[in-house]
């Protein structure tokens, strides 16, 4: 692999910056990695080779006359293919969409032109980011860059895998319930979830509107810092997104973090947990403490509900915005696609409502309580070893419910709370496979989160760690 | 499910344009379930006034 290959996000626009690199050059490396990584991995939908070496020389001749257009400035990158570009079609991952043009440009994707990011592909990803393992039975299943026979994690699942190939500088992904944290930890790559509401979702293709959320994956904490100071913060086309200040997240890098009150869960995310995961994520700890935070444990209000309550939201909004296809073009969807789309035509009303009348009060339990007492709370995404895509293709069979559930179980409390999350990657588990921690921050504190997972990586080198090319 | 409610539970997906196999009708009334039994607990301490718009105030609260 070479050097080029090896920055993170954040190294390569400074250098192209400063004129030691082309944005010509790292787009045809780029582009050559990731035709390699995608013959392996069937991570891209598609990459637009002819266009993105034009944009790229664009922007040397920028640069060339002094004119940065931002902080991503000849950076390349690909995105999961749900984020709308006008006038082109996005698969979503489906069968459905893919001849279907894009009525208008995503404001995440605006955000970033503007800040010089050059897009040269999209990126494979579940169906209708609608399940958490990385199969996708229309376009073939991703597969993860440390060993090709297991899962990526979903459902921004090419975000996660490329990026870790290095056939990517960094993706946006989307996290309805784990689908940036969960390609994060099964690649070994950083990921945050923001804020609900932090990110407008005007142009990115909706699951559900309670509890999707828009975000970066990315090699490094840094680089999710520099993403998300890019496309964070309020959008008129976006009635949802938040007009809390966007804080200088790169900035906020440079804090120190002694004197942090860490929590550490005494229930619920460490029950029934793998002994190798758990010594990891635990290990995490230890890296955190040395650096002057002190760690608490903390007892957690009774969280199963919370999912129950998230598991049902997801499954009545998808198959209210699904319900035409579903009565027109059922043979579309992949067998586990619809049959939770099913579900979903089959929770009640009041049953819908509850779950959403109940989410304010589950935030007030857990600001009142957990939070009072620390800073962030640490956890782990995942409580199992990662599975083989043969051993965790259940497709819609009677295991499906049982096996998605697991792997969510972690996550989907934090979509339900509306709280941001970071994912860090903290070192492997056999037979080489990465593995990450959660940071489950207070609203709209995504500075912190980073702060902390950045002074992680500074102390640490899993993040610099490329699989086998 | 008992099979009059069987029948009636299915001809409501089936007027959503769901046809729902046989087959997966025990596990998706087990997932049902499971869910509403959950909500009914937590609930059950839920003030009346409460509405799902509070959330985000909550949200946006206490991110200032």
């Amino acid at each position: 692999m070479s050097a080029l290959l090896s920055f993170s996000a954040a190294e390569l626009a400074r250098r192209i910056r400063a004129r030691q690199v082309s944005a010509a050059e790292a787009m045809q490396e780029t582009l050559a990695a990731a035709k390699r990584a995608h013959e392996r991995l069937n991570c891209f939908v598609r990459i637009d080779e002819d266009s993105a070496l034009a944009a790229a020389r664009v922007a040397d001749a920028e640069i060339a006359r002094g004119l940065v257009r931002g902080p991503l400035a000849g950076v390349p990158m690909a995105h999961k293919d749900m984020y709308y570009r006008e006038g082109v079609p996005s698969s979503c991952g489906s069968r459905i969409t893919r001849e279907r043009p894009a009525p208008a440009t995503a404001t995440a994707l605006k955000r970033l032109d503007g800040a010089g990011a050059l897009q040269f592909g999209v990126l494979n990803m579940t169906e209708f980011a609608y399940g958490p393992t990385g199969h996708n039975y229309h376009l073939g299943h991703c597969r993860n860059a440390w060993n090709p026979g297991y899962i990526t994690g979903g459902s921004s699942s090419g975000s996660g895998t490329s990026v870790a190939a290095r056939a990517n500088f960094a993706a946006l992904g989307s996290d309805t319930g784990g689908s940036i944290r969960l390609p994060a930890h099964f690649c070994g790559v950083a990921g945050i979830k923001p804020t609900y509401g932090r990110v407008s979702r005007a142009g990115a293709m909706p699951l559900s509107f309670s509890l999707d959320t828009l975000g970066p994956l990315a090699r490094t904490v840094e680089d999710c810092a520099l993403l998300l100071g890019v496309i964070a913060g309020r959008d008129a086309a976006d009635p949802t997104s938040s007009g809390q200040p966007v804080p200088d997240y790169l900035a906020a890098l440079a804090r120190p973090v002694k004197g942090l009150r860490i929590g550490v869960p005494t229930s619920y995310f460490y029950d029934g947990a793998d002994a190798g995961i758990e010594s990891l994520v635990r290990a995490s700890l230890e890296v955190l403490r040395s650096l002057g935070c002190e760690t608490v444990e903390i007892d957690l209000p009774e969280i199963e509900p919370w999912n129950q309550a998230a598991t049902a939201i997801i499954a009545a909004e998808a198959a209210a915005l699904h319900a035409n296809w579903l009565r027109e073009r059922p043979q579309d969807y992949s067998d586990q696609v619809r049959a939770r789309l099913e579900l979903g035509a089959a929770v009640g009303a009041t049953q819908y409502i509850n779950a959403l009348r109940l989410r304010s009060h589950a935030l007030q339990t857990w600001l009142g309580g957990v939070m009072q007492h620390v800073d962030v709370v640490h956890a782990p995404c995942v409580a199992f070893a990662t599975p083989t895509i043969a051993e965790s293709d259940v497709g819609g069979g009677p295991k499906m419910g049982q096996v998605l559930a697991q792997v969510t179980r972690l996550m989907r409390p934090v979509n339900y709370l509306g709280l941001p999350s970071l994912a860090v990657p903290c070192g492997f588990q056999p037979p080489g496979l990465p593995c990450a921690f959660q940071l489950i921050g207070r609203p709209f504190d995504e500075a912190l989160l980073l702060r902390l997972g950045h002074a992680y990586q500074r102390a640490t080198d899993w993040h610099l760690r490329a699989p086998p090319q | 499910m008992t099979g009059t409610s069987d029948a009636l539970f299915r001809e409501l997906l089936a007027r959503q344009g769901v046809a729902l196999a046989p087959e997966r009708l025990e596990a998706l009334a087990r997932t049902l379930a499971a869910q509403l039994e959950a909500e009914r607990a937590a609930t059950r301490a839920l003030a009346f006034e409460v509405e799902p718009a509070s959330f985000t105030r909550v949200l946006e609260g206490a991110g200032r």
